[in-house]
């Protein structure tokens, strides 16, 4: 090659046409491989957390984010029983703040959530160096470039799906719950006890939380910070830098492993793993409680008498019969 | 900070690649360095004291060496031929005592952080059959990144200056950055102090040849690690954990995907490594020459993890078989015995020196030691038997140099392979044992098309993207072993043509990788030696 | 030369080593080879071939190892 062909400027050139050229399949490619519809067989991952997508355009007021604590804990059809609010868990296992804030992104595309509850000791999950970039990378760029996530779908996609417009059809009738009437008693000592240690949060789980917290407001949604009973996952260390954390940014936070007689929780009946995860007894306590606090502090509709919902009554007799409580 | 992680290959190699470019001439070996520190401080900060104490121990050793040569040289000059004599021996044994302290030094450390567990559990058990309980203490070791690379690297270094080969060289910084230098810290490719210390001093800008060329290795290197040795890692852990309720074919095909699977990563990573240094213009050893076209097993050795064989052969191998003491060993064998045994014997005992070596390098544990002495065992046989062949094939009239027998030699040369490798991968020696014996006795051929294999953690997709793999890389070494260089030919092709091979492998390597959801991170194999 | 040729041709008989241009490249002398020759060269011209002489230079033609022989007899 001469040296004319390689000046600075015709390399800059020629690897930022390259790259362009990368970026543009690349979106091609992952509009072709994701799934096109968001129930299980269409190979969607997380089903349950991506039901929002099939609900009515803007009819779910509350978001709940964040690890399986969430989805075993909080249930959408408990809330909407005793309040007549709607709302939906798209919490997935291990689910870091990156991943709350990448999932946040996709339900305000057809959704118009008034308040997102996050919840918090996923803010606590280690992860390196190259953890942290892909889910940095995921949170901005993870749903134009889905081919990373999807790319394994080469082998079960079928040729009708490659071209066709996404449309959702998949019915979850407990809105993201996941639902279990297992009882495995927690009978340890008190994992809360009173210090004034501090554990760190994550720098990068902080930076990530501030981004959840920056996109609310530009949505003009509120915030609240949430911990649900979990023996193995939280301790007093983390409740005070949480605490820390919310106070700084002027954030309501609710940690439900203090006070439990609030809401008479009780680890011999309301985990179904021994103290990591609610049952469907301990989720049904822990959401009316919440759903005490939000009637106090926000102003949110009771859509019972609207007949617009009516499937929720529906689903609600079904979610009965599947919880034999 | 895997070579094949995002951290490694985006942020890291970029920084430290605009960084270098953006430093004068002089100054950039410094970066390369600081690097390197760097790098070995993410990936295992302490034991970052035992690299340092190696790279002291052979740079002063050098100097010494200097200042005796020095020394000899000056004081010659008055000497006559009998006071040379004199001072030449005398300055031989100073020669050797540093040579040996240093290599005592530096083994030493080896030694002890790497087969102090196993020599001390065995020494225990020995001991136990004595009634004297646990004499020597358990210690948990930490082994240093890559102190069986680096190490062999000094030796190398000081033997050479010892042999006289070249000066030590004055620059500590030289001699840090040799044995140290990031690419190659962890898996190597083993390389040469007068080979590659002063390119790693040069500083020559990245061009963007070098930069493309680099990015395309690398990327080459990917491709064979992520699509297919990632991929075939399920069924290959699966069955040789659970090895006694497998089948005999999936057994086999375990062995045979695990040889697979260690040669598409060991390649793939040293393609990225060698890539890695190619963007800062430096040039290290190749340590693959498409080994599956070998004729024998020796040939193998020659096509496989090559800096090492090389390593072995000039600094165990003849330092064994062209010292004194076996050239009078070789001569009373010739009287003795026939001519023919008289040569050999000398290098059949270097040989067995080499093997044990090349065994106990990969691991402490009775495993490596036997993996050495498979190879060992089939070299040694092939010697003995080699004039009982030549006599075969003349009575028989067969052309051993022709084209069909070629093709045997090389079916017959994997197979033993798959076996060498079957053992290295197996837990133990009994394992490997119970491996062949399962292999041989319960093989129900059926497996092969009633769908067992593919339901065993990988599925049918799965092979196929493996083999088109395998035909993919197959296509690339036929044309590596005429001598064709691809990477030149298609640079030389026009833009659209070259670009879309480029995208083509980017492609590849997104689409088909095995990484994401259901995929564990595949640890490098040989980063832990 | 023509004892080294007779070494070489006992060595490896039926190989024409004067034609060929890289003796080690090719492997018409692998490592034990080698081993063997130098003990032959050592004992027939009364020279002693060190590790540090056995590089692909010095093996790499007739002409090389002659070089070579010579090199170590005059030291």
């Amino acid at each position: 090659m001469e040296k004319s062909k390689n000046t600075l400027l015709s390399c800059v050139v020629k690897s930022i046409v390259f790259i362009l050229i990368l970026a543009l399949l690349l979106l091609g490619l992952s509009y072709m491989m994701a799934p096109k519809d968001n129930t299980k067989e269409s190979g969607i991952i997380n089903p349950n957390a991506t039901g929002f997508y099939s609900e009515p355009k803007n009819s779910i007021d509350v978001v709940v984010v964040g690890n399986s604590d969430a989805y075993s804990g909080f249930s959408p059809m408990e809330l909407w029983n005793s309040f007549g609010y709607t709302s939906y868990v798209s919490a997935e296992g291990l689910q870091v703040p990156a991943g709350s804030l990448a999932m946040l992104k996709r339900i305000l595309t057809c959704q118009t959530p008034k308040l997102v509850i996050l919840e918090t000791d996923g803010m606590f999950t280690k992860t390196d160096a190259s953890q942290n970039i892909i889910n940095a990378f995921n949170s901005v760029l993870g749903e134009p470039f889905s081919v990373f996530r999807y790319h394994n779908r080469w082998k079960k996609m079928k040729w009708k799906d490659v071209l066709r417009k996404p449309y959702y059809t998949a019915h979850c009738v407990t809105k993201g719950q996941m639902l279990s009437n297992k009882v495995k008693e927690y009978n340890g000592k008190e994992y809360m006890v009173e210090t004034d240690e501090k554990d760190k949060i994550p720098p990068f789980s902080v930076m990530t939380v501030d981004k959840i917290k920056e996109l609310c407001e530009e949505n003009g949604i509120e915030l609240l910070l949430l911990e649900m009973p979990s023996e193995s996952s939280w301790n007093y260390k983390r409740h005070n830098a949480v605490k820390e954390f919310a106070k700084e940014r002027d954030l309501p936070f609710i940690d439900l492993n203090l006070d439990r007689d609030r809401f008479d929780f009780d680890w011999t009946t309301d985990s179904r793993d021994g103290g990591n995860h609610l049952n469907t007894r301990g989720a049904r306590k822990v959401t009316r409680f919440i759903g005490e606090y939000l009637q106090k502090h926000y102003d949110l509709p009771d859509y019972r008498e609207d007949p617009a919902y009516s499937v929720w009554h529906e689903d609600y007799k079904e979610y009965l019969k599947q919880i034999k409580i | 900070m895997a070579y094949s992680s995002i951290v490694y290959l985006l942020p890291f190699l970029g920084a430290v690649v605009l960084l270098y470019n953006g430093m004068p001439k002089k100054y950039r070996w410094w970066v390369l360095l600081l690097a390197s520190y760097i790098f070995y401080w993410l990936n295992s900060p302490t034991t970052l004291i035992f690299l340092l104490l190696s790279t002291v121990a052979v740079y002063l050793a050098g100097i010494f060496l200097n200042k005796i040569q020095d020394g000899f040289d000056l004081s010659k000059k008055a000497l006559d031929k009998e006071g040379k004599k004199q001072l030449r021996k005398i300055v031989g044994w100073q020669k050797k005592a540093v040579c040996a302290f240093a290599l005592l030094f530096i083994f030493g450390l080896l030694a002890f952080l790497k087969y102090y567990p196993f020599v001390s559990e065995n020494v225990n058990q020995f001991l136990k059959l004595l009634h004297l309980e646990n004499a020597l203490p358990s210690l948990k070791l930490l082994l240093p990144l890559g102190i069986s690379y680096y190490t062999l690297q000094a030796a190398g270094y000081i033997i050479d200056v010892y042999r006289g080969k070249y000066r030590a060289d004055m620059h500590l910084g030289k001699v840090a950055l040799f044995l140290s230098f990031f690419p190659q810290i962890v898996e190597g490719p083993i390389a040469r102090f007068d080979e590659t210390a002063d390119q790693l001093m040069e500083g020559n800008r990245s061009t963007y040849q070098n930069l493309t060329w680099g990015v395309q290795l690398i990327l080459w290197g990917l491709f064979k690690k992520m699509v297919i040795a990632d991929r075939a890692n399920p069924f290959v852990a699966e069955v040789f954990k659970n090895y006694a309720e497998q089948s005999g074919v999936a057994l086999l095909v375990g062995g045979i995907l695990f040889t697979i699977q260690i040669y598409m990563e060991f390649s793939g990573c040293m393609d990225i490594v060698i890539g890695s240094a190619q963007l800062f213009g430096i040039n290290l050893p190749k340590n693959f020459a498409r080994p599956f076209f070998a004729t024998s097993v020796n040939d193998f050795w020659r096509r496989w993890h090559i800096t090492l064989g090389a390593w072995l052969r000039d600094y165990i191998f003849y330092s064994v078989s062209l010292s004194k003491g076996f050239a009078k060993l070789s001569k009373k064998a010739k009287e003795k015995l026939t001519p023919f045994l008289g040569a050999l014997i000398p290098s059949a005992a270097a040989l067995f020196c080499v093997w044990i070596c090349n065994g106990i390098w990969h691991g402490a544990g009775w495993k490596y030691l036997a993996y050495g002495m498979y190879y060992y065992v089939i070299m040694l046989l092939g010697m003995l038997l080699e004039p009982l062949f030549a006599q075969c094939a003349a009575k028989l009239k067969l052309n051993r140099e022709g084209s069909a027998f070629r093709i045997v030699r090389i079916l017959r040369t994997c197979i033993l392979v798959v076996g060498g490798m079957t053992l290295f991968r197996a837990e133990t020696v009994g394992v490997f044992g119970e491996i062949v014996y399962r292999i041989f006795t319960n093989f129900a051929p059926q497996h092969f098309y009633d769908g067992t294999l593919l339901h065993m953690c990988i599925d049918g997709w799965d092979f196929i993207a493996i083999a088109a793999g395998c035909v993919v890389v197959l296509f690339v070494s036929i044309l590596q072993e005429k001598g064709y260089s691809l990477r030149e030919h298609i640079a030389g092709q026009n833009i659209v043509i070259r670009w879309s091979v480029y995208l083509a492998l980017i492609l590849a390597v997104i689409i088909f990788g095995a990484y994401g959801s259901g995929y564990d991170q595949v640890a490098f194999i040989y980063g832990q030696f | 030369m023509e004892e080294l040729l007779e070494i070489l041709e006992n060595l490896k008989p039926g190989v024409d080593f004067p034609a060929q241009t890289d003796l080690i490249e090719d492997h018409v002398l692998d490592s034990m080879s080698v081993v063997m020759l130098v003990g032959e060269l050592n004992d027939a011209f009364d020279i002693e071939i060190t590790p540090v002489d056995v590089v692909p230079e010095n093996f790499k033609t007739v002409d090389a190892i002659y070089a070579m022989i010579q090199r170590l007899s005059d030291d």
